[in-house]
């Protein structure tokens, strides 16, 4: 998913599944086993499944040659060297976990530290942006050009959608209200849109003879 | 289920205002809902377990109701009333839209009730830890006589054992809370009219904050608004009352705006969704009920205090 049509992001890399590439950024004696080698790895973009996650630097991976495993620096995540093409799903599972337990504040003291750690390094806003559920929305379309289509949102503002994004609203005659499951993107600009029906129009619903029916504390 | 503890949130939403309060019970209430696409309705469909005890509506603009069909529809059947101010014309189109759908959601059952939000009025109250949520304002007179929206807007109170704690100010002036609230010196007051009350100018401002008194002032604000809310005067009265100022997203007001970024990223530390649109200054507030007095994340508030030094102006602490 792109976070807004004409609002210019960054590209998604989905060489996440590969093997890792790294750059070497410390080393050490070949006779000391015990001091990790420390390298970059050359990519900020996870994805697996379903998930993607952008962090703001490359993070550091550290090779321990006693014990054949990789520790992703500050993730507190080890892994066997033959689990290197995990890192994605690693990272993306660390994220998660730790995202689902803020979120019930159920974070121990320990974990708390690793929370601070971890989403300081990722681009949380755009996570929770492309994340997020579609929701209900109501509006009305208000003309179509062959290019594009202008929404009218139920509270007042007004926006203009390529086709490509609102391709469901072609359902809709120019003047009639919808209701729909949208989400949106950076700026609040729409992003997709789905399950779009057709609504009565506010203009046929008199305020009047609809606020006569309208429970008081007054009565 | 076991008794939980009072928790205020005032959540990061944008220009707009919408505050959660987590009820003892596992309940909510929600204050003012923000504006259309921010993150509250998600959030609650992520969180389906959660039975919202009533919305209350302080004012009708789109920055306060603007999700409200988004927030129906994703509790639904999960709402208990739904408090609203007749604040404008029976005619405006945005407004009967509003009423429409609160119409359509009563009898689907998707809310149970729908109350007019007039003081005095106790929403909420809760005898084990001595706390209640008031309307202090508008009665039905004023609500009735008020030349705007913004002079009829809600003004709620959080209390505990009759001690004012929060006070939420909506839109309304600051002459109208220090008439309600005075003498009140709640821990925290949001707003009013995110930072730019439209009395702000006048000379007698000051004297009603410092009737007021309060600790902090929340200006739950957007980095892209264009009123530019929050006013240099009104944070500077604030200051001279005594009170410090946090503002949720950061504002061209203390950094060019060109060079705005998300100052903490407190969202994620609190596992609140973070909006769409804008920067983060403190981002959400997370106050907790211990031992009579709200508390809030210290190592935020401190990691706060010292990212602010970097911006160009910050308005919340350089001299004036």
């Amino acid at each position: 998913m792109i976070l807004a049509p004409d609002i210019p992001t960054e590209r998604a890399s989905y060489l996440a599944n590969e093997l890792p590439r790294t750059v070497e950024v410390s080393s050490s004696s070949q006779f000391d086993l015990d001091v990790p080698i420390e390298a970059e790895l050359d990519q900020r973009h996870f994805a697996f499944g379903e998930y993607f996650l952008i962090l703001e630097r490359y993070p550091t991976i550290a090779y321990y040659r006693r014990t054949y495993e990789l520790e992703i620096r500050g993730w507190n995540v080890r892994l066997p060297w033959q689990r290197g093409g995990e890192i994605s799903r690693e990272i993306i599972r660390k994220f998660l976990f730790l995202l689902r337990k803020a979120e019930r504040k159920e974070l121990s003291k320990h974990e708390e530290r690793e929370w601070e750690e971890i989403s300081r390094q990722a681009d949380y806003r755009r996570f929770c942006v492309e994340h997020a559920p579609a929701i209900f929305t109501e509006g009305r379309l208000l003309a179509a050009t062959p290019a594009d289509l202008e929404i009218e949102w139920h509270d007042g503002t007004k926006e203009v959608v390529p086709r490509s994004v609102a391709k469901s609203l072609e359902l809709l005659n120019p003047g009639e209200s919808f209701t729909a499951l949208a989400n949106f993107g950076e700026g609040n600009k729409l992003v997709s849109i789905s399950q779009v029906a057709p609504a009565p129009s506010a203009e046929v619903i008199d305020g009047e003879t609809l606020w006569r029916s309208w429970p008081s504390n007054r009565s | 289920m076991a008794q939980q503890p009072l928790v205020v949130e005032f959540w990061d939403v944008g220009q707009g205002d919408c505050s959660v309060i987590h009820l003892p019970s596992g309940e909510i209430i929600l204050i003012d809902v923000g504006p259309r696409g921010n993150p509250i309705s998600g959030w609650l469909i992520s969180h389906g377990n959660i039975r919202v005890h009533s919305i209350v509506l302080t004012h009708n603009d789109a920055d306060h109701i603007g999700a409200l069909n988004a927030v129906v529809d994703g509790a639904r059947s999960r709402i208990g009333t739904v408090y609203f101010l007749e604040d404008r014309s029976r005619k405006d189109d945005v407004f009967v839209r509003l009423v429409r759908r609160l119409d359509t959601a009563k009898k689907c059952g998707e809310v149970t009730n729908i109350r007019r939000l007039e003081a005095p009025r106790v929403l909420w109250s809760d005898s084990n830890s001595g706390s209640s949520l008031e309307v202090k304002f508008p009665p039905v007179l004023s609500n009735i006589m008020a030349p705007s929206a913004n002079e009829t807007a809600g003004v709620l109170s959080l209390s505990i054992h009759s001690a004012v704690k929060i006070l939420w100010a909506s839109d309304t002036t600051i002459e109208n809370v220090a008439a309600q609230c005075q003498g009140s010196r709640p821990e925290y007051l949001v707003g009013p009219h995110h930072g730019a009350p439209a009395d702000r100018g006048d000379k007698r401002a000051l004297a009603w904050l410092k009737s007021v008194s309060p600790r902090k002032v929340v200006v739950s604000v957007g980095s892209g608004n264009d009123y530019k809310h929050p006013q240099v005067n009104y944070i500077r009265d604030v200051r001279t009352s005594g009170g410090a100022v946090v503002c949720t997203q950061l504002t061209p007001r203390c950094e060019n705006k060109r060079k705005l970024r998300d100052v903490i990223k407190s969202h994620a530390r609190l596992g609140l969704p973070q909006p769409n649109s804008g920067f983060t200054c403190r981002g959400p507030i997370r106050l907790t009920l211990e031992g009579g007095d709200f508390v809030s994340n210290d190592t935020l508030d401190v990691e706060h205090a010292v990212s602010i030094l970097k911006l160009k102006s910050p308005r919340c602490v350089e001299p004036f």
